[in-house]
């Protein structure tokens, strides 16, 4: 295992190493002068100099400023350099660093991608073990119907449905906003449907593979109870892929809070991406990204991990 | 025709007598062969009740695409303030928006929009990805570490993300959309690529072709395409409904096509203000994209079962 944390870590960095190129390419890639860009968007947060005409010595001042004269080796290296010291940028808008405007938002977000994932896990887990537990019954059907709907259907007009029917009509949760428990409830089943079809499929197609075994026939012959036999000898087996897949879906769930949050207008790393791409404010794109390429890429990491720990057949070398 | 479980004795006292004995007679046996096996593959295919229903709903889906001048009956850009926010009636199917536009009318002409999202964006991530995928996986080494490691990285962007930054550093509208989310699907099609031509490069085919001395490029287009053919035409259709969905939620988002072309993500943004008392403006477009998302997973699905028979068991 530590063999292969040994080659699997630098990996990962190498490839986050990768995606900062990626991202710190972005002001570069723009067509335009980044300076000015900034100018246009605002610009305050720097020079000051909103809207206005600047002189070719305030340019090059905020050339200066903003690390532009350098080398773009230079300037890469500045930029993981002061990633790592928890230094993004300034917004150009605000005066604010892009990792405050983050650090305010972020908890918001992680909480809505974690109880999108806890509940996709187990509506997921369980209606996939219903359906291959009751194989071929009007359960299958209907879950695989769930499924089918689920995968289909864009999260965004899921999320407007349930404002419709529970905030607007029901009128048993809010339909907007960040406070407390109830105003994640809609957004978190919005953005878990789709993962909990997702999970549903795979853990019924595992399950089904996994009653078939050999092993799980010694076990009905010996007389134990269907029930034993479901969850402690098939589901154990049967969830090892499901684990890998939970964990991909955290990734895609953190990358659908962008659109989630817009619909539910809540504070989160999504709205604020959104609002920076309409203010061309980069440095908060770059920021957002960023958090959100890195999170993904240490959620697959431990993925892996657990999925090695879970089954002691697949070795690493 | 003969395989290797019934072989036809050519010797001895129960010899048969030979059918096939002029190269003629040979060609009529292949083309008999090719017959019977796309005859079976179309039995498959209708069997298949995914393929059919999937494929039906698809059809009908680009057929409203094609004759969509035809079939909507308004302008879907024209404005009628003497018509606004109207129930869907007889006059108007699926209602009116706070412009008094048709909605049945937009919605139908969405359909092009939302099928050269999806086609082109898949067209343009199988140019790049699929020899991207061959090359890595033909010659691996070096060139293979190379490739992969730029996936990797491109796959650090989970989701829309990829399609994301890449709008917003060049900006919102149809092209760049479908672009965006071309480039944010290659790595899935040079990873599936690469994997599949992993497996095939060892087989003895592959191996007998190198032996004769034909070149790369014949034996990567000729022989291995070709075989690793199914799980690319599986992946891509599946493909589509992906990127019909990130097309609309950018395009919800304001980061994709913008208004007042009729696009089903537009359309339900229009909508989000008038949920409580207008539900139509933004119900129509939400199912427009549920069904034909549905119905290109249900053909891509149908199509993979039919391809891999282990899956049929479940």
């Amino acid at each position: 295992m530590i063999r292969y944390l040994r080659g699997r870590i630098p990996a990962a960095i190498l490839v986050l190493l990768g995606a900062s190129l990626l991202v710190f390419s972005m002001l570069h890639f723009l067509p335009g002068d980044p300076v000015l860009i900034m100018m246009a968007s605002g610009g305050g947060g720097i020079a000051g100099a909103q809207g206005t005409e600047i002189s070719q010595e305030q340019y090059e001042a905020i050339r200066y400023q903003l690390g532009l004269d350098r080398p773009l080796y230079v300037q890469f290296g500045a930029f993981v350099w002061n990633a790592l010291h928890g230094d993004l940028g300034r917004s150009f808008r605000s005066n604010q660093t892009v990792a405050e405007l983050i650090a305010n938002v972020l908890p918001n977000t992680f909480r809505l991608a974690l109880l999108s994932l806890g509940i996709s896990c187990l509506v997921g887990v369980t209606l996939g073990t219903l359906a291959a537990v009751r194989h071929n019954t009007w359960i299958d059907s209907a879950t695989m119907a769930f499924a089918l709907f689920g995968v289909a259907m864009p999260n965004f007009w899921f999320g407007l449905v349930l404002i419709s029917v529970f905030a607007l009509n029901l009128r048993w949760l809010p339909a907007t906003g960040a406070g407390g428990w109830s105003a994640i409830i809609l957004p978190a089943l919005a953005l878990g449907m789709r993962s909990a079809a997702v999970i549903a499929r795979l853990t019924r197609a595992s399950l089904l593979e996994v009653l078939s075994e050999g092993y799980l026939t010694t076990a009905r012959a010996k007389g134990l109870p269907e029930r034993i036999i479901v969850v402690r000898h098939s589901l154990r087996n049967a969830l090892i892929p499901v684990v890998t897949i939970a964990g991909l879906q955290f990734g895609d769930l953190l990358a659908g809070a962008v659109v989630i949050e817009v619909v539910f207008a809540r504070p989160g790393l999504g709205n604020l991406a959104v609002k920076a791409i309409e203010n061309k404010d980069f440095p908060v794109v770059q920021g957002t990204v960023l958090v959100v390429a890195t999170a993904y890429v240490v959620t697959n990491l431990l993925t892996d991990v657990v999925y090695a720990l879970l089954d002691p057949r697949i070795t690493y070398t | 025709m003969h395989d290797a479980m019934h072989p036809v004795t050519q010797h001895g006292p129960f010899a048969r007598p030979r059918t096939t004995s002029s190269p003629l007679a040979e060609m009529a046996d292949r083309q008999i062969d090719a017959r019977s096996r796309l005859t079976t593959l179309g039995r498959d295919l209708r069997n298949s009740r995914g393929v059919m229903i999937g494929g039906s709903l698809f059809l009908a889906v680009v057929v409203i695409a094609i004759a969509a001048p035809m079939i909507a009956r308004y302008n879907p850009i024209e404005q009628d303030y003497g018509q606004t926010l109207r129930p869907p009636n007889l006059e108007h199917l699926m209602g009116t928006d706070n412009f008094g536009r048709d909605i049945f009318s937009r919605v139908v002409f969405g359909t092009q929009i939302s099928l050269r999202v999806g086609l082109i964006s898949v067209a343009i991530a199988s140019l790049i990805g699929i020899p991207l995928g061959l090359v890595a996986g033909y010659y691996g080494r070096w060139i293979d570490r190379v490739a992969m490691g730029l996936i990797d990285i491109m796959l650090a962007f989970p989701g829309i993300l990829l399609a994301f930054v890449i709008v917003a550093v060049v900006g919102s509208s149809l092209v760049n959309l479908m672009i965006a989310i071309g480039i944010g699907s290659i790595p899935g099609f040079a990873r599936l690529i690469r994997g599949s031509v992993l497996s095939t490069r060892a087989l003895s085919y592959v191996e007998a072709a190198r032996v004769i001395g034909c070149r790369d490029p014949r034996i990567v287009g000729l022989h291995i395409l070709p075989n690793i053919a199914s799980p690319i035409i599986v992946y891509s259709t599946l493909k589509v409904a992906t990127a019909i969905l990130a097309g609309a939620s950018l395009s919800f988002l304001g980061l994709g096509v913008q208004r007042p072309t009729p696009e089903w993500g537009v359309m339900l943004a229009d909508g989000r203000n008038f949920l409580q008392q207008q539900w139509w403006i933004a119900a129509f477009p939400g199912l427009a994209i549920m069904v034909t998302t549905l119905a290109i997973n249900l053909l891509g699905d149908g199509i993979r079962d039919i391809h891999d028979p282990r899956l049929q068991r479940g």
